[in-house]
């Protein structure tokens, strides 16, 4: 009987543990759905310099394949300005990557003209054949993804060879290679500048896109550099911009330690000894790193065109169309000065600024050296402002703090200001004051 | 006797229950092939698509702590039952990463650490023009490591010391973008030619950077491998400067040592100076007299003052030509079209990069 009631038990024991163990298997194989995202998806050789196009068509400028790929983008518009708020970017897209964030590069940031998306270029890893990704940041979700190019329209351009019967002779020179130094779309057109490794020699080529297998190099560009006190056709251009000046198509350049020239749009063309016009200085020892444009509202309500150059190593210089024109329109620089000069510059608080872009009529989007962290910080700012209030702790952020009558007008502007800085809750009517 | 039977039967129930409960404690974790494999794991619940409850981080050592977010990629099941986190991107040996499994009310962990093989330093295995003694118009000196390295921020960490002992500040152009070549291992130094050349402000302002007459000392300290492995100690090499060179390299002046038919002897071509090497290895080539090309190898002697090709064939009867492309230069950068710090109008060719032929017999 004993012995009947323990098997019984055994039994039941069995029953309950089978029933048991089939209830806890997973149910089949379910997973991700198949049109994954993958490493070749996503990946290029390599991404170093960024700009967009016509049609939202982004071109990536990549320095050891000496190539610029055009790739079709989707962006659904985003009409409202909303800020970015990222610190530790260069931090987050790491450990997306499977990295520290030591061993990543961001080489290059722009916004995408319709959906206000920061599109960073990223190498992933630091050796040789490390490859590179395009991170697409979402000011409204904070979301992170890679640009996938299996399913978008993709060209690539080869820019190692100029077209000659030397580079037969030569061959590819090994020992030399080309950094991509500004790439940017004008009216058709894909204008490239680099320098060579081991060479200084300076290198501007023009391509149509959509590309159609021909390209050209302008013979070279002479400028006259004012802190060296000569004409100088070997350095690069570092950064450029074309714009409209009294009316003519110009290709604005700034170089090393640190000429801003102005060439009409239509000399630069094959063949063609360019002699660019020195019409500022903008310091010297110095590299100018971005050179964007736009438009600001002045203080009696009328509307102003700006261009603005942020450094490596100087503040931003904040120029008027209409001073830069009127610079223009003149000989140029001539004689010896270490700078600024030749244009009135407004010095703008940008010097830890790494990349900048447009992002909306009301702001721009940087990403900037935190000096305190170390990281790199993904943040709009007010175009006008061109700094963040909660950079700094003031006299008004002090809790006992009431806004005097004749401050009305600045703590309105702190009131638009906090909430897109992330701070809402610091408003004068959160704070009773 | 009830109560024991009913005991014995709870611990049986209890027992088999537990035997197929998730054998968290038994979970290995094994990387392969770019995957992040869960052997022995058993999910105590359903995994669906996107399912999150499996992450990878990257493990920050100094901190002990993981960094988020979570690596890209997804879990997948490998059948039979295994599953194994596949990220986007392949793990990288010299990083460690934290698995984690989000049971509620339990998590498992398991810590992936890097590569413990120990890392091996870079060195300098080179500086060119090998020469210890080189002109104070000096442009351009290439420095070669032994391993690939890191591209940025390495210039402050090569300082340009004189015979007092005192650093020589802004001798070297600095233009954002460090100049490495493709494979990483060799950095250009460019000396600032706004001083180097006569005539300018820079010049007259600050002279040259290097005096002749003086010995400075190169000093490369600290540059990190692109796994962040640093230099053991610095590396040091003196020049002793002499005046400067205003003598451009001239064809002229070039001896060839033409072998014979049918050996395998170099071709050689001897320089009166020093030749910077970048052109001794990009700007001359050799070809048949109607432009076929000859298989061989290239070699630079060790003072850069002789430039040797070896025939992968034994040297055939007939005309070759060398042909050397205008850009040639020497360390201070003049070249065949003339000086680097030249009067304008005073080049030989309008054209730079001008290809120059200099045909030669190879007879029995």
């Amino acid at each position: 009987m004993k012995k009947y009631t323990l098997s019984l038990a055994s039994v039941v024991a069995l029953v309950v543990l089978i029933a048991g163990c089939t209830l806890n298997q997973p149910e089949a194989t379910m997973h991700v759905a198949s049109a994954d995202v993958n490493l070749s998806t996503v990946s290029l050789p390599g991404a170093t310099v960024l700009a967009f196009g016509p049609e939202n068509v982004l071109f990536v400028g990549d320095s050891k394949g000496a190539t610029v790929h055009a790739i079709a983008t989707e962006g659904i518009a985003l009409e409202d300005p909303v800020p970015f708020n990222m610190p530790g970017l260069d931090r987050t897209i790491a450990s997306m990557l499977g990295l520290n964030v030591t061993d990543i590069m961001i080489n290059d940031m722009k916004i995408h003209p319709a959906s206000q998306e920061a599109y960073v270029a990223v190498q992933r890893g630091l050796q040789p054949g490390a490859e590179s990704v395009i991170a697409i940041v979402s000011p409204t979700s904070g979301d992170i993804r890679f640009l996938d190019f299996s399913e978008t329209d993709h060209q690539t351009v080869t820019l190692a060879n100029p077209a000659s019967e030397e580079v037969m002779l030569w061959g590819d020179m090994p020992a030399s290679t080309l950094n991509i130094t500004d790439i940017d779309y004008h009216d058709g057109h894909l204008y490239v500048a680099g320098l060579t490794n081991g060479e200084f020699a300076s290198n501007l080529r023009k391509i149509p896109y959509p590309f159609d297998g021909s390209q050209s190099a302008v013979g070279s560009i002479e400028i006259y550099h004012a802190v060296h006190t000569q004409n100088e056709t070997r350095a690069p251009i570092r950064t450029m911009l074309f714009d409209e000046v009294d009316g003519v198509s110009t290709l604005l350049a700034s170089y090393t330690c640190t000429p801003l020239v102005t060439i009409p749009t239509s000399e630069v063309a094959e063949g063609n000894d360019v002699k660019g016009k020195t019409i500022a200085e903008l310091g010297f020892g110095n590299a100018p790193s971005d050179m964007i444009s736009f438009m600001t509202q002045e203080p009696d309500g009328s509307f102003d065109k700006k261009i603005l150059i942020t450094h490596k190593q100087r503040s931003g210089s904040l120029i008027s169309m209409k001073d830069l024109a009127a610079a223009n329109a003149g000989d140029g620089l001539k004689g010896m000065t270490m700078g600024p000069a030749g244009v009135e510059i407004f010095p703008v608080p940008t010097s830890s600024v790494m990349h900048i872009d447009n992002q909306n009529q009301m702001m721009l989007t940087v990403i900037r050296r935190n000096i305190d962290t170390g990281g790199a910080d993904l943040i709009s700012q007010l175009k006008g402002a061109y700094f963040r209030l909660s950079d700094f702790v003031s006299e008004y952020d002090f809790p006992d703090y009431a806004y005097p009558e004749e401050q009305a007008g600045t703590k309105q502007f702190h009131d638009m200001v906090k909430p897109m800085e992330g701070y809402p809750h610091l408003t004068s009517d959160q704070m009773n004051r | 006797m009830g109560m024991l039977r009913v005991w014995i039967a709870w611990v049986l129930i209890w027992t088999g229950l537990m035997a197929c409960q998730p054998t968290r404690d038994g979970v290995h974790v094994r990387v392969q092939g770019g995957m992040v494999y869960l052997d022995n794991w058993t999910p105590s619940y359903d995994v669906i698509a996107d399912d999150d409850r499996v992450k990878l981080y990257v493990w920050d050592e100094e901190h002990q702590a993981p960094n988020k977010p979570a690596v890209a990629g997804k879990l997948v099941a490998t059948g039979n039952g295994a599953f194994a986190f596949a990220p986007i991107f392949p793990l990288d040996k010299h990083t460690s990463y934290l698995l984690t499994i989000d049971e509620p009310p339990s998590s498992f962990q398991h810590l992936i650490e890097r590569s413990s093989e120990p890392r091996v330093r870079p060195v300098v295995t080179h500086i060119y023009p090998s020469r210890d003694s080189l002109p104070e118009n000096l442009l351009r000196m290439y420095i070669q490591f032994s391993q690939p390295m890191k591209t940025i921020g390495n210039l402050e960490r090569i300082r340009i010391i004189d015979d007092e002992g005192l650093e020589v500040s802004h001798a070297i152009f600095n233009n954002v973008h460090e100049l490495w070549n493709a494979d990483q291992t060799q950095l250009t130094l460019l000396f600032d030619p706004a001083r180097v050349k006569t005539g300018l402000d820079a010049h007259e302002h600050y002279g040259r950077a290097l005096r002749a007459g003086r010995t400075y000392t190169i000093e490369v300290d600290g540059l990190e491998d692109v796994y962040g492995a640093a230099m053991d100690g610095s590396f040091r090499k003196s020049i002793h400067v002499t005046t400067e060179d205003r003598d451009p390299p001239s064809t002229d002046r070039w001896a060839l040592d033409i072998p014979e038919a049918g050996s395998h002897s170099p071709f050689v071509v001897r320089f009166p100076d020093t030749i910077d090497r970048l052109s001794l290895l990009s700007r001359l080539k050799l070809t048949m007299e109607n432009s076929t090309s000859v298989p061989g190898e290239v070699r630079v002697n060790k003072d850069e003052t002789a430039w040797m090709f070896i025939p992968e064939n034994p040297w055939k009867k007939g005309t070759y030509v060398l042909h050397v492309n205008a850009r040639l230069e020497d360390p201070a950068g003049n070249n065949l079209n003339g000086l680097f710090d030249h009067e304008a109008g005073s080049l030989l060719y309008e054209e730079e990069g001008v290809r120059i032929p200099l045909p030669f017999a190879i007879e029995d």
